[in-house]
């Protein structure tokens, strides 16, 4: 496939590490990571973290949203939601596609509750 | 049968209604009669329309054109799937503080007049006219549609009357015989093919696997931004292609071929596949549901273009994605 490259060759489309409890994604998801994902997510709500922070997540897509509901399940099936902090991209993609049954908290990077109440 | 003004006695069937004018005549004859009807009941009245039937409501309601409700038609004006889901939520919220509204539309696809914006937007629009008959049915409102046969070739009418279980004529509201269940009106839709592409494309990139996805998204981000779409336009391009190409790769058969051209402030992008189980007619036109896993893809590719037409054959699965820079751009955030 022609056109530019987006990273140095070898490194990941996205990384995972943990910090005091927080989940921390750097870089895309997209449908190439998401079993990663999903994994990195189901292994850090199985050591107690409720909290996922994506705002230095760049990218997300339909597959990366299916993501993280499959880690959040794998462990917290209708249990407390797992709280998802949102990079502008990220907010926008769960805002349209995320609803308030799904077991996520979704809150901008800056802290604001955008999801509000019952709307989505 | 006659039906009351705007429909609220019907019970459960959502009052989508159809009003087809050929005339200013035709619009006091067949609209003025429902909206003093909605007055005297005290209903609620949001009025989208554009500004010749503005003008001609003003004028002979007179005082009483200021008891409706005025909305700018412009204040719609973004990609299509996106506006109709920001109506859904509107129409959730009235209905979630236990009010109703009795909302008067006319399209403006005039648009269409406009060269940047595809002829097929027409049909486009009639799509979510037809699905909006059950994502609008749970929150109880009237939705009454002005069609102008001046504005509109007959093709176009006759979709609107195929979309609306009722039509406003001049013997009152009656049950339209025209009317398609979404599912039918949208298979048919479906069965439309798409015309070639021009060549060459700006654009012509192959995938046999996910790990190509960031690749395209690069290429097709450079390319928006040659185009001027700023960075949230820029965005939705590379969600939107991001989705469909995923679905090529994983309900599809590789390659999948990404194609990307303009025309006039158009950015259109094609992908094609080799075929794989037909796309269900309604995918991407209902919003995801609590709880729901995947399925999420082509809602969001509906959300972030303007329009969005699948073709489907025996051996190869097309998807045409329109960004018209003008109606893409007014989106403000990310």
């Amino acid at each position: 496939v022609p056109g530019p490259a987006v990273r140095p060759p070898g490194e990941p489309l996205c990384s995972a590490r943990s910090d005091g409890g927080v989940l921390l994604l750097t870089g895309e998801i997209d449908l190439s990571n998401a079993p990663e994902v999903t994994e990195w997510v189901a292994a850090a709500v199985a050591a107690g973290v409720t909290r996922v922070d994506l705002s230095g997540v760049s990218f997300i897509c339909a597959a990366g949203v299916t993501a993280l509901l499959a880690g959040r399940d794998a462990c917290l099936p209708g249990a407390a939601p797992l709280t998802v902090v949102c990079s502008p991209m990220v907010l926008r993609v769960l805002s349209l596609c995320v609803t308030e049954g799904d077991g996520l908290r979704v809150v901008a990077a800056d802290g604001s509750d955008p999801m509000g109440g019952d709307a989505r | 049968m006659t039906l009351g003004s705007a429909g609220h006695q019907d019970g459960a069937a959502f009052a989508h209604t159809v009003v087809v004018v050929e005339s200013d005549d035709a619009v006091a004859t067949r609209l003025l009669p429902a909206l003093r009807a909605s007055l005297a009941a005290g209903e609620r009245v949001l009025m989208v329309v554009r500004e010749p039937t503005a003008a001609l409501v003003r004028d002979t309601l007179g005082r009483d054109s200021a008891r409706l409700d005025w909305q700018d038609p412009t204040a719609f004006y973004q990609g299509l799937g996106a506006a109709y889901e920001r109506f859904r939520r509107y129409l959730a919220e009235e209905h979630a503080a236990g009010r109703q509204v009795h909302v008067v539309a006319e399209p403006d696809l005039a648009g269409d007049r406009r060269p940047s914006v595809p002829a097929d937007r027409a049909a486009a629009y009639l799509c979510y006219e037809s699905i909006c008959n059950e994502s609008y049915a749970p929150y109880g409102s009237p939705v009454t549609c002005l069609w102008d046969t001046r504005c509109y070739p007959p093709a176009v009418v006759d979709g609107a009357r195929r979309t609306h279980r009722f039509e406003l004529t001049d013997a009152g509201r009656l049950l339209n015989p025209r009317y398609q269940p979404p599912e039918e009106f949208l298979a048919e839709c479906n069965d439309a093919p798409l015309d070639q592409p021009p060549e060459p494309v700006d654009h012509d990139l192959r995938l046999i696997g996910a790990g190509q996805l960031a690749l395209v998204r690069a290429a097709l981000r450079a390319w928006s931004e040659e185009h001027r779409f700023a960075p949230a336009a820029a965005t939705n391009v590379q969600v939107a292609v991001t989705e469909v190409a995923a679905n090529g790769l994983t309900h599809g058969t590789p390659p999948v071929r990404v194609r990307a051209w303009r025309h006039s402030g158009t950015l259109i992008v094609q992908v094609d596949d080799g075929g794989g189980p037909s796309v269900p007619a309604t995918a991407g036109f209902r919003p995801p549901q609590p709880a729901q896993r995947g399925g999420r893809g082509l809602w969001l590719a509906r959300q972030m273009a303007d329009t969005v037409a699948v073709h489907t054959a025996p051996d190869r699965t097309s998807v045409r994605l329109h960004f018209p820079a003008e109606l893409i751009q007014t989106l403000s955030v990310a």
